[in-house]
């Protein structure tokens, strides 16, 4: 029953859409009216909370208010899907990352959509690197002890992951790729469990960005070796590169808006908005 | 923004990256550094 009207309530959202375009079409007045941004994952987790930054402040640029729906689910893919199948007017966004454009389209079954021909990428919003972490009293005191650990112990060596295609799983797949180790690899539904387990030590490390594993490096519930980035982080400044260690171990994970192929280029450049403002809008 | 972010552990992209054709190349840089890896990863899983 509510699953229908769900889908009722769509429906005539749908058709309220398909009518407004043509009036903002011939009024070529860009934003008239709130814009909605999708976050293909749950409030409170690291996509939605740099989507909720970042909107904040072009909603403020624009003179529009920018909603913001979490449609979370299959990896980031079903909110994606939505996003790429919405109508290409500017008025549905996607806050899109390195899991709903990278990881999902090769990791997830029945992906609806392709990253690269069903999206006009609007912008780069953030990047954050990874930080290599282990259990508290995990025997080695560096980057450089902590890999030949791993090279010595190998499958012995239990490494936690936030899910199939989540940040955490990517940032450790490069990180082994680069040290040349292979540990056992242990799913969780998400960052905080396995950070949970880290703590417990119930499994031996953990790859993830700064702002989810931050708060226990402080507070020395967990060991912190290496941070994936040219230079030491602002809030780890005692945490080194894994540069430093001589391990080719670079990345970050990024996220990004995105419209719906088709969608004009001048509202993707902002010079439309520009115009319907009558102002400077930066860049 | 940018001190939020950094707050976070993260950063802005410089002004230049920001721009429509440059996240575009650079998302279409990511899927083809990233695809192989993941790949290989996804075959070792099954």
């Amino acid at each position: 029953m509510w699953r229908a009207v769900t889908l009722k309530g769509l429906a005539c959202l749908t058709a309220l859409v398909l009518a407004a375009a043509p009036w903002d079409a011939r009024a070529q007045n860009y934003p008239s009216r709130p814009i909605t941004v999708v976050v293909p994952f749950p409030a409170g987790g690291p996509s939605d909370v740099v989507a909720r930054i970042v909107t904040e402040q072009v909603g403020t640029i624009l003179g529009q208010s920018m909603v913001i729906e979490n449609v979370g689910g299959a990896g980031g893919t079903l909110g994606s899907a939505r996003v790429a199948a919405a109508q290409p007017d500017g008025y549905t966004l996607l806050a899109g990352s390195m899991g709903s454009h990278v990881a999902a389209p090769v990791l997830t079954p029945n992906v609806k959509y392709d990253s690269e021909r069903d999206f006009e990428p609007i912008g780069f919003t953030a990047h954050a690197p990874a930080v290599v972490v282990a259990r508290k009293d995990f025997p080695a005191k560096d980057l450089r002890e902590f890999v030949d650990y791993l090279k010595k112990n190998g499958d012995g060596v239990k490494q936690a992951h936030g899910g199939i295609g989540a940040s955490s799983h990517m940032a450790c797949l490069l990180f082994a790729a680069k040290a040349g180790v292979k540990p056992t690899l242990v799913a969780y539904r998400g960052t905080a469990p396995a950070m949970n387990d880290l703590v417990g030590g119930h499994v031996d490390f953990f790859c993830e960005q700064a702002v989810s594993v931050a708060p226990q490096i402080s507070s020395g519930t967990v060991k912190a070796y290496g941070v994936s980035a040219r230079e030491r982080l602002a809030i780890l400044p005692d945490v080194p590169t894994a540069k430093e260690a001589g391990i080719d171990y670079e990345m970050s994970i990024w996220a990004g808006i995105f419209a719906p192929k088709g969608t004009p280029k001048d509202v993707i450049d902002g010079s439309r908005a520009r115009s319907t403002r009558r102002s400077t809008i930066p860049e | 923004v940018k001190k939020r972010l950094a707050d976070l552990g993260g950063s802005l992209p410089t002004k230049d990256e920001r721009t429509p054709a440059k996240f575009d190349a650079f998302v279409k840089a990511e899927i083809a550094r990233w695809s192989p890896i993941l790949k290989a990863a996804n075959i070792e899983a099954k």
